[in-house]
């Protein structure tokens, strides 16, 4: 396409300087040239109309670049406007200087002084000519009265005779009535005489002569003088005599060069019309043809910027793929070839980023993942305070939904949660702490380790990691353990004094009472009565410590719930003074569960209840429900219309020895607690609305599960 | 009209015009299209074949405008060119052109003299005349002026002749060829008058 229009520029300069060459010497060889000069004329104006064209199409191209603001569109104006002012300037200077030149140039060839000299220098030559017309009149007069006096001679011999006298080249005798008498000549070459032509017959009164051009061209004197003879016949005598040889031929050139000199002075103004035109159109195409050559270069300077400009923007737009074309060996080119390596290199820059993000991205979600698979709790501050992030084990363990607190100022959810305030008090140095917290499933002691993450160059502070740990049930478990060890020593250590005390006592009884009346014996009596019934109230009380004590295997099995409530309400139907009341929603419940420990639990919570009711006017009252919960596994709640839990209760119901029942072992809940945690679920107190306590046990599904698998 | 336009173009003078050309094409070529009344004209035209050659005689008018007289006067000499061509009728096809002929006639003044004078350019015959009437009278008389030989004819074929004149502008001197071409009172030509050639 380049290549192209290079060519098509090469054409057209050189049609353009070949029509301009021939007009040119069309205008000062007329000649050659003369036939065509329309036609290159019209090729000019063809060439400048074709010129205008392309010009016209250029200028709209630039208008419409600059219109849409397009890379380079600037700079083409720029460069165009300045080659066309540096064509423009010159061919102007030429254009005027030129004209002046030929118009002066022109005028100053001629004069009025040589104008005159040569009026005065034909007029001189016609005198010198017309001076020797009087002789040739005389003498043609002299020889007319000669031909009216003559005698009988012939006529013939006497007009040469004449002729050769006179020197006359031709010589002749006409009348009015009949044309030519006579003729003679000194030879076949001698002009005619202009009587001798039709129509040219006129009689001369007197005689006469006067300067004559026959058809030769050469000059001559006609004479003409009347023949002097009877009226009624008219007679003239004609000769026509040579001018003199040296006269003719200087006569002849003054009469050539005054002919010249006319011409040219007439053709003065054609000539310079003519060289004003055609040096017009020679500048005018010059200067179109200098203005597309400015379209032509600008393009040519402009086109691997504007490359450059357009590769500018897509990298600017982030395409890196993007490359210039080098076809200069100039400082464009060189500029071009810097930016290819440039962008080449950025794209290698941005690869590597992309690659190292990436990396990064997948450290994050491996980091990100495992946190959420870490069972202990993590938040994250920022250096202001806002919570960064937050576990999934965290979000549980402080009942919190992870994706709300993202970015929200820790004040905030202080607001919201004041028993959370304890949690996020942190000195400048790691702390780790036991707190107890009060949620919403009960008192929970939480471990807190919190840690300024600081920035080891800068020691600037960037916030803050909290570490949380659950460790309610963990030292439940170690009190637990830690109380069945004690129970356990404690059966055996008191189940075995027990055994003898007992039978040292009926053994007293049986041998001594007999043989004993009276106050000793009802002593006695009441004594060992008491012993006894202590003994025995000791052992049901060891009993339960080893019960608690001892734990047998789990058995967990897919139960129905709703099935085992029915079954154990059943047993308390025939109680008078106990109204069990079901709320069973769905009449199937299935979970896994120990059937056994499931059982006992529920015993256990019904005759809590109904312990808590002893002492009323009204039989005591007890509400069962259960429901599923809806990711599988069971909710059981029990309720009675007691006292309910005092506060200082709620927080330690679970731990064993802690009763509000005169005689009560304190194992109960205790008991619940232990029973409910084996089988993987939880527990909570708290009291109903209408007053009286609830005991709510949760069986799930997942932790079941879990739980077959240890 | 036409007067107007050569005073407007004279008086414009040199450096008007460059902004006559600027003016633009339209106008270089408007002169050609104006209607002019004939300056040169064939008024008659005769054509009779002896001794097996046809021969021509024939009346022109022929007035010169005032600026090809003042051309004249100054010593520039005017070519006059009578064609006659010799055209094959042919009924089905477009005529052709068989023959042509040009006389070429050279008039020029001359200052010594004061004359006119009149060159028959084909055979070099020429005449001085006193005036430019008489000189234009020559030239307005063509007499006898052999057209072609019978035998170069075919037979039971029809002939058509026509004959114009005009001012030959090529023959001009240079300068005055290039205004003659845009100037249209050097434009001098008669219609052509065209007749059948009579066996």
């Amino acid at each position: 396409m380049k290549r192209l229009r290079s060519w098509a520029l090469l054409i057209v300069l050189i049609v353009v300087g070949v029509a301009l060459y021939l007009l040119s010497l069309s205008t000062t060889r007329s000649v050659v040239f003369g036939r065509w000069q329309l036609w290159l004329i019209g090729a000019n104006i063809g060439v400048g109309l074709l010129l205008i064209g392309l010009i016209a199409a250029n200028l709209y191209r630039l208008y419409r670049a600059l219109r849409q603001d397009a890379p380079g569109a600037r700079l083409t104006r720029r460069l165009v406007a300045l080659f066309g002012v540096l064509a423009v300037l010159p061919v102007g200077a030429v254009f005027y200087f030129s004209l002046q030149f030929i118009d002066h140039g022109i005028d100053s060839w001629f004069n009025l002084n040589l104008d005159r000299a040569l009026g005065d220098a034909l007029m001189l030559s016609r005198r010198a000519l017309t001076s020797q017309t009087g002789l040739y009149a005389g003498a043609s007069a002299q020889a007319a009265r000669m031909l009216a006096d003559r005698g009988p001679e012939p006529i013939g011999p006497a007009l040469d005779r004449l002729r050769k006298e006179l020197g006359a080249v031709r010589v002749g005798i006409f009348d009015t009535v009949n044309g030519r008498e006579a003729l003679s000549h000194n030879g076949p070459r001698a002009p005619v005489l202009p009587s001798f032509r039709e129509g040219k017959s006129t009689y001369p009164m007197i005689p006469s002569a006067r300067l004559y051009v026959p058809g030769n061209g050469n000059l001559y004197v006609l004479a003409r003088a009347p023949i002097p003879g009877k009226a009624g016949r008219r007679r003239w005598f004609e000769a026509l005599y040579p001018v003199g040889g040296q006269a003719s031929k200087l006569a002849r050139r003054v009469e050539a060069g005054y002919s010249r000199y006319h011409e040219l002075n007439y053709l003065r103004r054609p000539l310079k019309l003519s060289f004003a035109l055609t040096l017009t159109l020679v500048l005018l195409l010059s200067l179109l043809v200098a203005v597309w050559a400015a379209f032509f270069a600008a393009r040519r300077v402009v086109e691997p910027i504007q490359e450059l400009a357009y590769a500018t923007r897509a990298v600017a737009a982030g395409d890196f793929a993007v490359k210039v074309p080098e076809h200069s060996r100039d400082e464009i080119g060189f500029l071009t070839r810097a930016f290819n390596r440039m962008t080449a290199r950025l794209a290698l820059a941005r690869a590597e980023a992309r690659q190292g993000e990436i990396t990064l991205e997948r450290e994050r979600t491996w980091l990100a993942t495992v946190f959420g698979a870490l069972p202990t709790g993590v938040i994250t501050l920022d250096p202001a305070d806002n919570l960064r992030s937050i576990n999934t084990a965290a979000a549980v363990m402080l009942e919190l939904v992870p994706k709300r607190w993202q970015g929200v100022p820790l004040g905030d959810l202080l607001n919201q949660r004041t028993e959370l305030k304890p949690l996020f008090e942190r000195g400048h140095h790691a702390v780790r702490r036991d707190l107890e917290v009060r949620l919403s499933r009960g008192m929970c002691t939480l471990r807190v380790g919190s840690t300024e993450i600081a920035d080891t160059r800068t020691r600037i502070s960037g916030g803050w990691v909290l570490v949380v740990e659950d460790v309610s049930e963990f030292l439940h478990a170690l009190r637990n353990a830690a109380w069945g060890e004690v129970a356990r020593r404690l059966a055996h250590e008191i189940k075995n004094p027990l055994t003898p005390i007992q039978l040292a006592t009926e053994h007293l009884r049986r041998k001594c009472l007999p043989g004993m009346t009276g106050v000793e014996g009802e002593v006695l009596e009441r004594a060992t009565t008491t012993i006894i019934n202590q003994v025995k109230s000791m052992q049901g009380m060891v009993d339960a410590f080893s019960e608690y004590a001892r734990s047998p295997m789990l058995r967990l099995s897919l139960v129905d719930g709703a099935n085992l409530v029915r079954e154990v309400a059943e047993l308390y139907r025939g109680r008078t003074d106990v109204t069990i009341k079901l709320r069973i929603t769905p009449q199937r419940v299935p979970v896994r569960a120990d059937a056994a420990r499931l059982r006992q639990v529920l015993h256990n919570l019904i005759k809590n209840a109904i312990e808590a009711q002893e002492g009323a006017a009204r039989p005591a009252w007890v509400e069962i429900a259960i429901a599923a919960l809806p990711g599988g596994g069971m909710e059981l709640r029990v309720g009675d219309r007691g006292p309910g839990f005092s506060p200082a209760l709620l927080t330690r119901a679970f731990e064993p020895y802690v009763t509000t029942k005169r005689g009560g072992t304190g194992l109960g809940l205790a008991l619940v607690h232990k029973l409910v945690e084996e089988q993987g679920g939880r527990v909570w107190l708290g009291n109903r609305p209408g007053g009286g306590a609830q005991v709510v046990v949760r069986l799930a599904q997942a932790r079941s599960e879990q739980e077959e698998q240890v | 009209m036409k007067r107007i336009r050569g005073k407007v173009l004279s008086r414009l003078g040199i450096r008007g015009v460059f902004a006559v050309a600027v003016l633009g094409s339209g106008l270089f070529c408007a002169p050609y299209a104006l209607a002019r009344r004939p300056a040169f004209a064939v008024m008659q035209v005769h054509s009779y074949l002896r001794r097996g050659v046809y021969y021509l005689d024939a009346n022109l008018s022929l007035r010169l405008n005032p600026r090809a007289r003042q051309a004249l006067v100054h010593g520039v000499a005017l070519t006059f060119i009578v064609e006659i061509h010799i055209i094959h009728y042919r009924r089905f096809l477009w005529n052709e052109v068989v023959g042509r002929l040009g006389e070429r006639y050279r008039l020029s003044y001359r200052p010594l003299t004061r004359t006119y004078r009149v060159e028959n350019l084909n055979s070099g015959v020429s005449s001085a005349y006193d005036s430019l009437v008489e000189a234009l009278d020559s030239l307005s008389h063509v007499h006898r002026l052999p057209l072609i030989d019978v035998s170069l004819l075919a037979h039971h074929t029809r002939y058509l002749a026509r004959i114009r004149v005009v001012l030959d502008d090529q023959a001009l001197p240079g300068p005055l060829k290039l205004v003659s071409l845009l100037m249209p009172g050097w434009r001098l030509e008669s219609s052509w008058n065209q007749w059948v050639l009579a066996r």
